[in-house]
């Protein structure tokens, strides 16, 4: 008898873990397979283009003043052809302007939308912009989704752009501005100039003697680009990459560590700092009419007159000195 | 003597199952806890590179359509994208298909007609390596169904100059038909989800898996293009890219719908044959990955581990005779039976065949629900892949002493033909 408990008790220790999931089995809940979204395609401008379609309708409807938005209960529009905000105002609807939204300084609202234009004065706060035409934020204006313009975006010193800042033609950043993403046919920065970081002292230093026999560059540690050097190939660091002054890089630059580009160096293809990014005075990432991508994980920090002709990235945030 | 053979083995197998145990959950708390190392897929390219995409077929008219469309439906531009479907010596209507795409899209499908000799992926992609126009090919197996923006996501890994391959990851089509591919899509989800985002993320050895992914030609030829003698050709170019200093890199948002085997017999059989292959690369890569000048330590240590895998069930069977034997012969230390016990329990809870912690959490971070109740019957699959593998283990055994190149078995596949 005791032998058979035992060998019962036996079997049932192995077979308990699997009892719940008998359950399962006969009946299943949680059987489909794991979505993909076999559709998707990444686009830097997909917020806005998205929000354009969404909004098509009511602009193209012809009505005026304040009407339903969406299947939103809670949100309402204002259309019209010329908007205004006052300054210091605050407005909970959503405005559409057939031709231009001008809000002045410290009003808050929600989304804006100006066909032609978009005017903001001095902080105003809004949830997301977007123009057809051109784009100009003043100082110290705080966007917390996205803004997007069609033509050109101005963004004044002090100024925080959310998840996303994109155009598709000029973007402009002042001093300070704050930013995780920025888009544009022209990235550039109209502000101050920052500390670039210390070059490594035990770096493996390149000049270009020695690195034309070999197509591509890769470094096992930091590297330091010596000042002038041109290179017609991509460049890898598996630490940092440091980039002196005056360099010309024809490929890609990519660096595990940071990869700092000093004054007036250019890199033609990307570049992808892991833990951080320093782009100094005048320096350029991509070339025109061709958009190339700044990239980092970490933070990116934009001198004046830096320039990418393309797309910025920075996971942890990045701002214009 | 025996009973000191015998104990000196079992201790040697508990061992291993500490070394896996301790792996894998370093793995894990990595990929749940530790920043996750960014991949590519964030660079925006408006001159993206010319790629060429090959699709080894044999007997595919199944899925052909189905892969070849998702290629063409594919936001990559057009006029940089080469597509090599290879006929390998089929019976169906594979070649009718892939002639009709070749008619409509002469300038982007190109069909190969591979009408003899040695069948099989490795020789038709050697035969890639002569015939693709551009330097980086990317490879889809058949049954796959690519999305839109996967060949731009795949294809920046290149920008960085290091990177000799790229893998994306595999997710089961047909999870939910059956209780064999419910397992297989738990099993899928650990080996991606957490193994090789974190191998990627510590910089050690993520596996180029040779069905979503890509590689340098330039590269591959550099060590010598495929191996012929080998079922596992994307095990031993990972080996050899590393041995050579080069990286294989791994896109998680890279996702592709597969089909995994429906019946247990189609299971076996691929199981069997993954480790031939696998094996037959460890013993080829093994030495050259402990005397690479090019690895670190623990790039080593995770490279002998990688390549190991299909040696330790086989390994933990041998173990569990051996301490039957023992006990039997009443040479089994009351020690020897809690540790081996323990490990064993440890091993499959966070080792090699991980289903509660790898797996779980994987599925925790896939957002799984209910599906996680049947984890518990991942530990007596244990026991059919050991059966499996250690099959594969003596095939290896086989050719490596008969000197023979192993047949390729291809997966049934369970899909209707839709064209």
């Amino acid at each position: 008898m005791l032998a058979i408990l035992s060998v019962a008790a036996f079997i049932a220790v192995f077979a308990l873990p699997l009892v719940p999931g008998l359950f399962e089995l006969a009946r299943p809940r949680d059987n489909s397979g794991l979505p993909i979204q076999l559709g998707y395609s990444r686009d830097p401008r997909f917020f806005s283009q998205s929000f354009r379609a969404k909004i098509a309708p009511l602009r193209e409807s012809g009505s005026f003043g304040r009407v339903p938005f969406l299947d939103r209960h809670d949100e309402r529009a204002s259309l019209g052809t010329l908007l205004t905000l006052a300054p210091k105002s605050h407005t909970s609807h959503v405005q559409i302007a057939r031709e231009q939204l001008i809000c002045g300084a410290g009003a808050t609202m929600t989304d804006g939308y100006g066909a032609k234009s978009v005017l903001c004065g001095d902080a105003v706060e809004a949830r997301t912009l977007c123009s057809d035409g051109t784009l100009v934020l003043g100082n110290g204006c705080s966007v917390e989704r996205w803004v997007d313009a069609e033509s050109s975006l101005d963004v004044g010193n002090g100024c925080s752009l959310g998840m996303s800042a994109s155009s598709g033609g000029v973007v402009t950043l002042g001093s300070g501005v704050r930013f995780e993403r920025v888009f544009g046919e022209r990235v550039t920065v109209r502000g101050g100039v920052a500390p670039s970081p210390q070059r490594v002292k035990d770096a493996i230093t390149l000049r270009e003697s020695d690195i034309t026999k070999s197509p591509n560059v890769i470094v096992r540690g930091d590297a330091v680009v010596l000042e002038g050097t041109v290179l017609d190939a991509s460049i890898k660091a598996q630490g940092s990459l440091f980039i002196e002054r005056g360099v010309r890089i024809m490929g890609n630059a990519v660096a595990r560590g940071t990869l700092v580009l000093l004054d007036e160096s250019i890199i033609e293809g990307h570049a992808f700092g892991e833990r951080g990014l320093f782009l100094g005075t005048n320096s350029r990432i991509g070339v025109p009419g061709q958009g190339k991508t700044a990239y980092t994980a970490g933070r990116a920090v934009l001198c004046d007159g830096a320039t990418v002709h393309g797309w910025i990235v920075s996971e942890q945030g990045g701002w214009s000195a | 003597m025996v009973v000191v053979v015998l104990q000196a083995y079992a201790a040697f197998v508990v061992l291993v199952m500490v070394v896996y145990a301790v792996r894998h959950w370093y793995f894990t708390m990595n990929r749940l806890w530790a920043p996750q190392r960014p991949y590519y897929q964030d660079l925006y390219d408006t001159e993206l590179p010319y790629i060429t995409v090959v699709v080894p077929m044999h007997n595919e008219a199944a899925v052909a359509t189905g892969v070849i469309d998702a290629l063409l439906n594919s936001t990559y531009p057009m006029d940089r994208l080469e597509i090599l479907p290879f006929d390998d010596q089929s019976h169906d209507d594979t070649s009718t298909i892939l002639h009709d795409y070749f008619e409509r899209y002469p300038l982007i499908v190109k069909p190969v007609y591979m009408l003899g000799g040695l069948r099989g992926k490795p020789n038709a992609l050697n035969v890639a390596l002569h015939l693709a126009t551009h330097d980086i090919i990317l490879v889809f197996d058949a049954d796959y169904t690519p999305g839109k923006d996967i060949l731009r996501a795949l294809t920046m890994a290149f920008s960085d100059p290091e990177v000799g391959a790229v893998m994306g990851r595999v997710i089961p089509l047909n999870g939910g038909k059956n209780f064999l591919t419910r397992l297989l899509s738990l099993e899928r989800s650990g080996g991606y989800q957490v193994d090789q985002q974190a191998r990627y993320n510590l910089d050690l050895i993520p596996q180029y898996g040779g069905t979503v992914g890509g590689f340098r030609r330039s590269m591959v030829t550099d060590i010598g293009g495929f191996d012929l003698s080998t079922l596992a050709e994307d095990t031993d170019l990972t080996a050899r890219l590393f041995i050579e200093g080069r990286k294989v890199v791994y896109s998680n948002g890279s996702e592709c719908y597969e089909e995994v085997p429906e019946s247990w017999p189609a299971r076996f059989r691929q199981l069997r044959r993954w480790s031939r292959g696998h094996n037959r690369a460890f013993f080829r890569n093994v030495i050259g990955i402990v005397r690479s000048t090019h690895l670190s330590f623990f790039q080593k240590l995770d490279g002998v581990l990688l390549l190991a895998v299909y040696v330790i069930p086989p390994l933990l069977l041998i173990g569990f005779v051996a301490n039957a034997v023992l006990f039997f012969m009443g040479a089994l230390p009351l020690w020897s039976v809690v540790a081996v016990v323990f490990f064993v329990v440890a091993f499959n809870s966070f080792g090699n065949f991980a289903p509660v912690y790898e797996i779980g959490a994987a599925e925790l971070i896939d957002g799984a629900g209910r599906r996680l109740l049947l984890l518990p019957y991942l530990y007596y699959l244990f026991l059919f892949n050991s059966w499996a593998v250690t099959h594969g283990l003596i095939d290896t055994f086989g050719d490596l002493l008969k000197q023979r190149s192993p047949h390729w078995d291809k997966t049934a596949r369970s899909r209707v033909s839709n064209s």
